[in-house]
This record gives C-alpha cells, sequence and structure tokens, in this order.
C-alpha cells in the first residue's frame, strides 16, 4: 500500500509553473497558403509545369545553337529530327529557338501587362474605396467610361499611332486592363474597412496612406493574387491573339501568336509548325488558370473552414 | 484639485440615414479630470458609443455632423484638422475596442502592430529601442513570453490574450486618456475579470484616466470612481459610484439597478426588467424622453425637457420631479 505513496505527494510548485512552456511556433500565412497548395496536385503540377516553361523561356533560344533570326533556306520544313527537335520553318529557322524565343516574348508581355495592371489596379482601386464618397464616384465612374471603349478599336489606333512592337502591345493591353484589377480591389477594401481593426488603427493614429498600405492592401492580397494568376494568362493570350492577327511584334522576332498564324497557311503540309507554338499556348494557359483556381480555394476566405 | 483632462460641453451627434437625422447624442455636458475612471452606462442604442467616438472624431466621416466642443487641455479637438486628429488619437486619447477577435489586423504579428502604432507617433525612437518598449508594454499587460509571442499572429491567441494585446496597442503611446469602448463584452466572466484588473493596475502604473463604455452595472461598480448614465442621447444622471449605486435619483437609473439579477432572489421571482423599448431617435421628441416607460411620470414630464438638477454637490440628475415646483 504504501509503494506509490509519492504519487499522491502535492505537486512542486515550479513544476506545475513548467507545464505552461508550451512549445511556441507561429505559422505565418504564406506559410499556411503553401501548405495548402501542396494538398492541391493539380495546381502544384501547373506551377511545375509553368516552372519549366520559365526556365526554357530564358535557357531554350541557346540550347539548340541556332539564334531565331538565322536562315538557311536549303533545310526549309524540315519535319522535327535530331538536330532540328521542333523542325524549320519556311525559311529555314529553327524552331525550338524560335518558340521558346516566342515563349519569353510572351512571358514577358504577360507578366510586364499584369505588374503594371496590379500596380495602377490596386492603388486605383485601393485608394478609391478609402476615400469614398465624390471622389469614389468619380474614380469609377472614369474606370467605367474606359471600359466601355471596345478594346480592338483602342489596339488598333495605337499601332496607328505609335507603330506595332511589344511596347505598343503592353501599352495597350494595360489601358484598359487594369479596370478589372482595381474593381476587384475596391470590392475588397469595402469590405475590409468596416472591420474594426481598421477603427482601431485609425483610432491609434494611423495615417490614411499607412492605413491603406499596412492594413488594406495585405488583407486583400488573396483577391489580388488570383486575380493577378488569371491577369497573366488572359494578357498572354491577348499578346499571341494579337500577333495571330497580325497587330503584334514584326518579323523576325517571333512571339507564339505570330508563328501560330504563319503555321497556320502550312497546316496541311508542315503541321509542326502549328502544332509547337499552339501546344506552348495552350500548356501555358491551362497551368496559369488551374494555378489561379488552386490559389483561389486557398485564399478566398469564404471557403476556408 | 485634480487637472481637468477633457470638457466636453453640449455635444451632439447627428447621423444621416436613409430615414431622416437621426440625433444620437442630444447635448452631453461631462468632463474628465487627471486619473479617474469614469463609467458611461446606458442600454443599447442610447448614444454611449456615439459619444465616445465623437471626441476622436471616429464616426463615420460623411454620414456624421458632429456639434459643440470637446475640450483638451484648452483645445477644441472638434476643429482640428484630420491631420492635427492622427496626432491625438493614439498619443493622447487612446481606445480600445468591444471584439479583440476583429480588432487586430490577421496579416500582421502583434509585435508589429504595437510597433507600427509606436513609431507612428515617436518616428525618431532608434527600432532597437521601440522593440525593447513594445516588448516592456507586452509584459506589462501580462502576456507571457513577449520575446516569443512578438512574433505570434492573432489569429494564435485567445481572446482574452488579444484584448491584452490591444491594450498594450493603445498605451504603449502612453495616452493621457483611455476610451473603453465595452471592453468586457466580448470576453466570457473570467476573463473579463482579468481584464478589469488589468485596467485597474494599469491606471495605477500610468495614471491614464479611463472612460469605460458598458452596460454591465457590476464593472461599473467594479473599476469606476464616477458613473455617467445615458438614455436616450442624453445624460440622465452622474454621481460617484457610491452614491449612484446608494442614493439614484433618476428614475430610470433606480430601474436600472433594481433590475440587476441578485444571487439571493428566490428562484419563482420574475426578473425585473424596465417595460417597453428607448424612444426612436428619428423623431424628434418632446418632453422627458423616459416619460412614456416612467412610473413616477407627471403631466409636466410630456410638455417640457428636463433640465439637469444638482441634487447634492457633484450629484446631477435629470428628472423633473427635482424641480422646485414639484411638491413631493
Amino acid at each position: 500500500m504504501t509503494k506509490n505513496n509519492f504519487l499522491f505527494e502535492p505537486i512542486e510548485k515550479e513544476q506545475a509553473q513548467n507545464q505552461e512552456e508550451t512549445s511556441y511556433s507561429s505559422v505565418t500565412y504564406w506559410q499556411d497558403v503553401w501548405h495548402k497548395l501542396k494538398q492541391n496536385k493539380l495546381a502544384l503540377i501547373c506551377l511545375i509545369i509553368l516552372s519549366i516553361l520559365f526556365a526554357m523561356a530564358i535557357i531554350g533560344p541557346f540550347i539548340s545553337g541556332y539564334t531565331y533570326y538565322q536562315t538557311q533556306l536549303s533545310l526549309k520544313n524540315t519535319p522535327p529530327n535530331a538536330t532540328f527537335w521542333f523542325g524549320t520553318d519556311e525559311l529555314g529557322r529553327d524552331l525550338f529557338t524560335r518558340c521558346w524565343w516566342g515563349a519569353r516574348i510572351s512571358f514577358f508581355v504577360g507578366i510586364a501587362a499584369s505588374t503594371i495592371d496590379l500596380i495602377i489596379g490596386v492603388l486605383f482601386g485601393a485608394i478609391a474605396a478609402l476615400a469614398g464618397g465624390k471622389t469614389e464616384e468619380w474614380m469609377m465612374r472614369f474606370a467605367d467610361i474606359l471600359y466601355a471603349i471596345p478594346y480592338l478599336l483602342v489596339v488598333i489606333l495605337l499601332m496607328v499611332v505609335i507603330g506595332s512592337g511589344i511596347f505598343t502591345i503592353i501599352l495597350a493591353l494595360t489601358i484598359t486592363g487594369w479596370i478589372n484589377m482595381a474593381r476587384i480591389v475596391r470590392s475588397q477594401v469595402l469590405q475590409i474597412k468596416q472591420q474594426d481593426f481598421i477603427t482601431a488603427a485609425t483610432a491609434l493614429g494611423a495615417s490614411k496612406k499607412r492605413i491603406l498600405l499596412q492594413h488594406l492592401i495585405p488583407n486583400a492580397m488573396g483577391a489580388i493574387l488570383v486575380t493577378l494568376t488569371l491577369t497573366i494568362p488572359s494578357a498572354i493570350f491577348a499578346e499571341a491573339f494579337l500577333s495571330f492577327l497580325g497587330l503584334g511584334v514584326q518579323a523576325p522576332i517571333a512571339s507564339l501568336g505570330t508563328m501560330a498564324n504563319d503555321g497556320l497557311a502550312a497546316l496541311r503540309y508542315y503541321p509542326w509548325r502549328l502544332f509547337f507554338p499552339a501546344v506552348l499556348i495552350s500548356l501555358t494557359m491551362l497551368s496559369f488558370n488551374a494555378l489561379g483556381d488552386g490559389l483561389r480555394d486557398v485564399l478566398d476566405p469564404r471557403l476556408k473552414t | 484639485m485634480k487637472k481637468k483632462l477633457l470638457d466636453v460641453k453640449d455635444l451632439h451627434v447627428r447621423f444621416s440615414t436613409s430615414r431622416g437625422q437621426l440625433h444620437a447624442v442630444r447635448g452631453i455636458h461631462f468632463s474628465i479630470y487627471e486619473g479617474e475612471t469614469v463609467g458611461i452606462v446606458g442600454e443599447s442604442g442610447c448614444g454611449k458609443s456615439a459619444a465616445v467616438k465623437a471626441l476622436t472624431r471616429l464616426n463615420p466621416r460623411y454620414t456624421t455632423h458632429l456639434e459643440g466642443e470637446v475640450l483638451y487641455e484648452g483645445n477644441n479637438l472638434l476643429n482640428y484638422s484630420e491631420a492635427q486628429m492622427r496626432g491625438v488619437r493614439g498619443k493622447e486619447i487612446s481606445m480600445i475596442f468591444q471584439d479583440p477577435m476583429t480588432s487586430l489586423n490577421p496579416t500582421m504579428t502583434i509585435g508589429n502592430q504595437i510597433l507600427e502604432g509606436y513609431a507612428q507617433h515617436f518616428p525618431s525612437t532608434p527600432k532597437a529601442k521601440a522593440r525593447l518598449t513594445v516588448l516592456e508594454m507586452l509584459r506589462k499587460v501580462g502576456i507571457p513570453f513577449p520575446e516569443e509571442r512578438f512574433n505570434a499572429y492573432p489569429h494564435t491567441l485567445s481572446g482574452g490574450m488579444r484584448q491584452r494585446v490591444m491594450i498594450a496597442l493603445a498605451l504603449a503611446c502612453e495616452p493621457k486618456i483611455l476610451l473603453a469602448d465595452e471592453p468586457t463584452t466580448a470576453l466570457d466572466v473570467t476573463i473579463q475579470a482579468q481584464i478589469l484588473d488589468l485596467l485597474k493596475f494599469i491606471q495605477k502604473e500610468t495614471g491614464t484616466s479611463i472612460l469605460l463604455i458598458t452596460h454591465d452595472m457590476s464593472v461599473i461598480a467594479n473599476v469606476c470612481d464616477r458613473v455617467l448614465v445615458m438614455y436616450a442621447g442624453k445624460i440622465i444622471e452622474s454621481a460617484s459610484v457610491e452614491t449612484l449605486f446608494s442614493h439614484p435619483q433618476h428614475p430610470y437609473t433606480q430601474r436600472l439597478l433594481a433590475a440587476i439579477p441578485r444571487l439571493d432572489q428566490p428562484k419563482d421571482q420574475p426578473l425585473l426588467s424596465i417595460e417597453g423599448a428607448p424612444p426612436n431617435l428619428i423623431h424628434s421628441l418632446k418632453g422627458c424622453s423616459f416619460c412614456p416607460r416612467c412610473r413616477e411620470a407627471m403631466t409636466i414630464c410630456k410638455q417640457e425637457d428636463p433640465p439637469t438638477f444638482e441634487v447634492k454637490e457633484n450629484h446631477l440628475s435629470a428628472c423633473l420631479k427635482h424641480d422646485a415646483r414639484c411638491i413631493r
């Protein structure tokens, strides 16, 4: 009976306090997002594909040893083989190099255009929502008016005025492209600014600028990121589409769109000339969209459990 | 005599709504002295929050109309520019809120949130020193392991801990006045007691004056020195805590105190309440606002807006029964 008596002795005070010392580590928001995104297999695969495409867009043009503008008329329209992995076009240019060069242009246009969209859209939308009242009304009606102008018309006008080229395309895409972002950010900020922590920040003396940059925009980041991952592919596609119509970059620079356009005419006899650029466009679009979808699942607070 | 910090004179708050103008605060007068705790008590919708928010002009900008004087150290805050107000908010007059769950930015660590508020008012302080101040503040409000918690996000903390962080946030710049808008309403009772003790402790340490809004009479009895009772946008009685609880004068206060449930009350006895509802402040009121619910109402109550009578020294009551013409 007396054997286990020590178990029933009062616990030392010091020991009791030690129990309070739980191991404590804080998971940041983005660590949490990454953890959840990893569960989504499709989004993860798309992220890997995008990384590969991105890496190839950087190093791809240097692999085959040919340049995108080097013509070899004797080797024109060669089907894919050991030397020309994707074949050659009607001037004997290496399609492998040209495809990755085109991907580089497409990525550049897509990312540049959506970055500009992002900056203008986020600031415009957030400032409009924060300002409220008449200012907001005027800003958003201005955006509506811009939105109402047919997009192709703007593009063609710009081409006429400043000539075609990469920067014209980027300008054409951003002139109306930021409005979507601005609207989404505005709607998010309108919700967030009603929350108590914004009042609390104001009550403790935070300035409008600080509230905007430190409190409103970080909390709208989820929606911004999702919109961004959907803006990039639409910009890439718009570039390809404009190039396909002949409004894009000029020869000898290739973009995936111009190459698809060139390949279309020869589809019957030399199908690889359309196939490779088309596959790259589709893969990029699909990956970005699926990734955006995966991100939405992770970041949308309403879907959070 | 203690120094008068804040002097509110004839403050009116009006909100424009789709159904007309809502006169939420209908001319209130009160002062806050150095180092004291003043309680504002009243039922929901009587204008407590609107009045307290008006002190630092936190009411929605486009729909609120403020009138009167809020004198802080002799200057009328209602005439301050927005930039001047920013210098007052947090540094001179700070505020804590009802729901600690939503009053902290979920995307910032608690340490950075306090640091941010501090840096706003003391931009020249070196970062390392500001960090030490923040850690000291966290320790003072009873956050265990402040070094580790500095990098914690709000969602990893419990409600009571978050309210402690809120208090640290509000007091980091050593304000002279702390406005507390129902700081314990969203917490459970044991945590409530801890937070109230913390407020009392902080006040002893720093000498901050506290203006505490609540609808809980026991909170008032626990922490306040002086009480203002609000009804329908007016202060209808003000007195020291002891006087108010022992000799309430206004019929509303009397009924409010009688409505507190008692532990020794027999179980089968119904809880007391005040019948009826407070008046809708969109309509302009004639006579005493409490008249329709008052058991002692007289004919005059329907016609005349009761002025404030000084019943005793420092004990004010706005009821016509104190009028010299009343024979009772």
